[in-house]
C-alpha cells in the first residue's frame, strides 16, 4: 500500500522532508508503520510522539488503508 | 468562532463575536512571547501548525466547553508564523451569563488547547533553538 507520512516542526528536521510516500504490505497497522520509519530513521525511535491517521489521532493497533495520510506528532506546544 | 492565522490578531473583534445579551461576563486569556525562556534571551519563535487537523481540535474544544458549561460564545485565534517577545501567539474569548462559568472555561480552553491541538513553536535564541517540548 502507498501510505502518505507527514512530519512536523523536530520531525522533520531530522528527517529532512515534511513528507514522504512510504510503500508497506497490504495489512500495515499504525505501530508496524511506526516500526519501518524507526528502522528507516533511527533518530525517532525513542521520540515520545501520537501518530493521527487521516487528522485523527490513532491507536497502535489501527489497520491502514491505501492511500492514508499519517501524521508524526512530536509533543505539542501550542497556546 | 475559531481560526489559525498567520496575521497579528484582532482582540476586540473577537471579544465582539462572543458578546450576547444574556451574558454578564466576558473573559479572555492572551497568550504571549516571552522573553527570557529557561532563563535564555528568546530572539523570536517560529508557530507551525498541521492546520487540517488543528482546526478542528479548536472545533472540538468548543463543543466540549458547550457540553460542559452550556456555553456556546466560545471564540480562540491562534497565530502562526514569526513573532518576537511581547507579540500576541493567542486569544480565547468565553462569554456566559455569569463570570464563575466563564473564568472555569476560560482555563479550560487553554489547557485542551495544549493538550489537543497539534501546533509547535520553536524558540530562536542568540546561539541556537529548540523545540519547546513542554506545556
Amino acid at each position: 500500500m502507498r501510505i502518505g507520512v507527514r512530519f512536523f516542526a523536530a520531525f522533520r528536521d531530522v528527517v529532512g522532508h515534511s513528507h514522504l510516500e512510504l510503500e508497506t504490505p497490504p495489512t500495515t497497522t499504525v505501530a508496524q508503520l511506526r516500526e519501518l520509519i524507526n528502522r528507516r530513521f533511527p533518530r525517532l525511535k525513542d521520540a515520545p510522539l501520537r501518530m493521527a491517521v487521516n487528522t485523527q489521532l490513532a491507536e497502535p493497533e489501527q489497520l491502514l488503508h491505501e492511500g492514508d495520510v499519517v501524521a508524526l506528532l512530536p509533543p505539542f506546544s501550542g497556546g | 468562532m475559531f481560526e489559525i492565522t498567520d496575521k497579528p490578531i484582532q482582540a476586540e473583534a473577537i471579544i465582539k463575536k462572543v458578546h450576547k445579551a444574556d451574558c454578564g461576563a466576558i473573559v479572555t486569556f492572551w497568550g504571549t512571547v516571552r522573553s527570557p525562556s529557561e532563563g535564555k534571551e528568546v530572539i523570536y519563535l517560529d508557530y507551525e501548525a498541521y492546520a487540517e487537523m488543528a482546526l478542528p481540535q479548536l472545533e472540538e474544544i468548543g463543543q466540549e466547553i458547550k457540553e460542559r458549561w452550556g456555553l456556546e460564545g466560545v471564540a480562540i485565534s491562534h497565530r502562526l508564523g514569526r513573532m518576537v517577545p511581547g507579540d500576541i501567539a493567542v486569544v480565547i474569548a468565553v462569554a456566559a451569563p455569569h463570570r464563575r462559568e466563564a473564568f472555569q472555561a476560560c482555563q479550560y480552553a487553554i489547557d485542551r488547547i495544549k493538550q489537543l491541538v497539534p501546533i509547535w513553536k520553536k524558540e530562536v535564541f542568540g546561539d541556537g533553538s529548540r523545540w519547546v517540548e513542554e506545556h
